[in-house]
């Protein structure tokens, strides 16, 4: 094929005619380079042909790369959006968003249908319930199992038993014992604060069989429903409720005049949870507070289950921790995947929060800096041009190295973000955090995503 | 900026010996074509799956290195020479290990990647060799393809247990087969994050081939 002058060597043109932008190829090994804008391939070598090649091919070119922002500048226009048909089942909503105010600080919750599922016209799985209760403020996220049908109702009913339960056990305890909350401000090795420790953890515990009962009762109801036996050809079983289930629960606490948390986690399955205290360098700042699972990366996911909530299994996945932290977190694998490693991606995640209006971003901006903020079309029938700022744009590249930089610089932020380039996602810190969800792209991520996020004030 | 997605490698090994001439390499051409346009236009397979293409007639070697699918050139196949099927799963051997990126601690590998093989002969050459040599890398799907009456779905099955049988030849037969390749792709490319690690789910194969157990 003869190949046009003015393309960069080893590119098909064929392969490029939908591109809806130029393509910047990007070379490796010693080919030279002949666009000032093509840059050096940062991953593994090309392979070259096998030695035993013949002589008779005239020409190997090295093999062009595009960059995943090409490739998504392409398949960007082509998700669908496809409504949830109607089969008699409990259906989940679109999206959904919440913001609660408390004295200590604020909740911002969000989750989004995925790309996935909206290309296919199902439903998203994920779900999340937050609550404030005698000062404690409480989180639970939950994605279901893909691949089972009535998943997203397990999430849907353990996340609310367990907001449920926890939101009038709370009150209980504090008010049983008036103490409670000097017993959790005490010395961090002492017997009263260990005490006080594990009531929370039974607490916890009770809260993740709740959930389970709540997955019980729901299936219970579901049972010989001809809505359901049609969907699935048979009757429902616990298997296809499964769910992930991931758990916070926050107590402000006043320690020698500073404000802090004692904070409760449970992590069941894949996600993430950690805490990030703002004001501490980049070596010092991050705590995760659950794992995973234990095996291989692509190990089954674990989901909440009999077994899971046995006291053997829980001890081993509840966290207790006391800090000065004054962010939470708690997503599905949709958001935690698009930061892989935790560390050091989260603290990129707070990054683009900011960058996004979605947590305040500090600073002046009433003057704008490049790089410009992204457009990528929304996945909806109007496919609108939304905006997003990326602290990826701001690096040098992904290492960690230029991730803890920038969080070294953070208050450098404001003239980068959407607000700097007179852009929004939206009038609240919850749709934004929502229009964020639903927009921000990575090549390969289009998973239900679901972010909790609680901002305390230490000041 | 890091270029450091999961892939779904997907590589098809074919036979490109002396009986495949005429006809039966001019349909596996297109559908070769065919399979591309079709994944083409779909955003999933698009964003995950990366094309490499392996012949083998008296040798066997990679004419495709595995390549981002918008980038994949369809290659020159021409037919002639022996069944050199041995050599050629001591290729792809060779290609997983120096193409599929492994999970560690900071990153997150490739999938696990997806062979389609499609024969219509016996090996010629050793193919305990190949299949020892696959024996060291992580392929847990491969599917093979016996196209026609001369195919020995026996020898297939020693490489895997996922082995087709195509009864005829045939341009209509070979389209059909890429046709549910590229539906296989798009399966993968769409369940691997809803079960990533467990044992594939395929489409049925199509029309006039059998499963053989």
């Amino acid at each position: 094929m003869d190949r046009d002058e003015n393309m960069l060597p080893g590119i098909d043109p064929e392969g490029l005619h939908k591109v809806t932008q130029p393509v910047h190829a990007e070379l490796s090994g010693s080919v030279p380079v002949n666009s000032p804008e093509a840059e050096q391939a940062d991953g593994e070598a090309v392979r070259q042909p096998a030695e035993e090649a013949p002589a008779a091919e005239p020409e190997k070119p090295a093999e062009p790369r595009m960059s995943d922002r090409e490739v998504m500048q392409h398949t960007a226009s082509m998700w669908r959006y496809r409504t949830i048909a109607e089969d008699g089942t409990e259906l989940h909503t679109e999206c959904h968003c919440k913001y609660t105010r408390t004295e200590a600080g604020d909740i911002i919750g969000a989750r989004v249908r995925g790309k996935k599922h909206k290309h296919e016209g199902t439903n998203c799985d994920d779900w999340f319930e937050t609550a404030e209760a005698d000062g404690c403020l409480i989180a639970v996220v939950a994605d279901g199992a893909g691949s089972k049908q009535l998943s997203r109702i397990g999430a849907r009913v353990s996340c609310e038993g367990a907001v449920e339960y926890l939101s009038a056990a709370l009150p209980e305890m504090f008010s049983k014992d008036e103490t409670l909350r000097e017993k959790l401000s005490g010395d961090i090795s002492g017997d009263v604060f260990l005490g006080a420790c594990g009531q929370f953890a039974a607490v916890m515990r009770t809260a993740a069989e709740k959930a389970f009962d709540a997955v019980i009762q729901k299936l219970k109801s579901l049972y010989s429903d001809e809505h359901y036996i049609s969907t699935l050809g048979r009757n429902p079983t616990l298997a296809d409720m499964g769910s992930t289930f991931l758990a916070a629960v926050a107590i402000p606490l006043t320690i020698n005049g500073e404000r802090q948390r004692f904070v409760i986690t449970l992590q069941i399955g894949d996600g993430c949870i950690c805490a990030i205290d703002s004001s501490e360098s980049h070596d010092k700042c991050f705590r995760l507070l659950g794992e995973a699972d234990s095996g291989a990366f692509s190990g089954e996911t674990e989901f909440l289950s009999e077994r899971m909530v046995s006291e053997g299994m829980i001890a081993r996945k509840i966290r207790i921790s006391r800090g000065r932290s004054d962010i939470l977190m708690l997503m599905s694998d949709g958001v935690a995947d698009d930061y892989f490693p935790a560390q050091p991606m989260m603290k990129r995640l707070l990054l683009d929060l900011r960058l996004n209006g979605i947590l305040p971003v500090g600073g002046d901006t009433s003057e704008k800096r490049e790089p410009a903020p992204l457009k990528f079309p929304s996945v909806t029938p109007e496919q609108r041009p939304v905006a997003i700022q990326y602290a990826k744009q701001l690096m040098k590249d992904g290492s960690p190295e230029a991730i803890n930089a920038l969080w070294d610089d953070r208050d450098t932020l404001a003239p980068y973000s959407l607000e700097a380039w007179g852009s929004s996602l939206g009038n609240t810190p919850e749709q934004r955090l929502q229009c964020w969800l639903d927009n921000y792209n990575e090549r390969g991520s289009f998973d239900d995503r679901t972010l909790v996020v609680m901002n305390f004030d230490n000041k | 900026m890091s270029d450091y997605i999961r892939r779904l490698p997907v590589y098809l090994l074919l036979d490109c010996s002396g009986s495949m001439a005429g006809e039966p390499i001019e349909a596996v051409k297109q559908g070769i074509k065919a399979l591309l346009s079709e994944l083409k236009g779909d955003p999933q397979a698009l964003e995950t799956a990366c094309l490499s293409v392996i012949t083998f007639n008296s040798t066997a070697r990679q004419i495709s290195p595995l390549t981002e699918l918008m980038l994949f050139k369809e290659p020159e196949l021409t037919a002639g020479g022996a069944t050199a099927l041995g050599g050629a799963l001591t290729v792809l051997a060779d290609c997983i290990r120096n193409e599929v990126r492994t999970s560690t601690p900071t990153q997150k590998g490739d999938w696990k990647p997806l062979v389609f093989l499609l024969t219509d002969g016996a090996p010629t050459d050793n193919l305990d060799d190949g299949i020892e040599a696959l024996r060291h890398v992580s392929t847990s799907n491969i599917i093979a393809c016996a196209a026609g009456a001369n195919a020995n779905t026996n020898t297939l099955r020693k490489i895997t247990n996922n082995v087709l049988m195509m009864n005829n030849l045939t341009a209509g037969d070979l389209a059909a087969f890429f046709a549910w390749v590229s539906g296989s792709i798009k399966a993968s490319s769409k369940s691997i994050d809803a079960k990533p690690g467990e044992a594939i789910q395929l489409p049925p194969p199509p029309q006039g081939f059998a499963i053989v157990p």
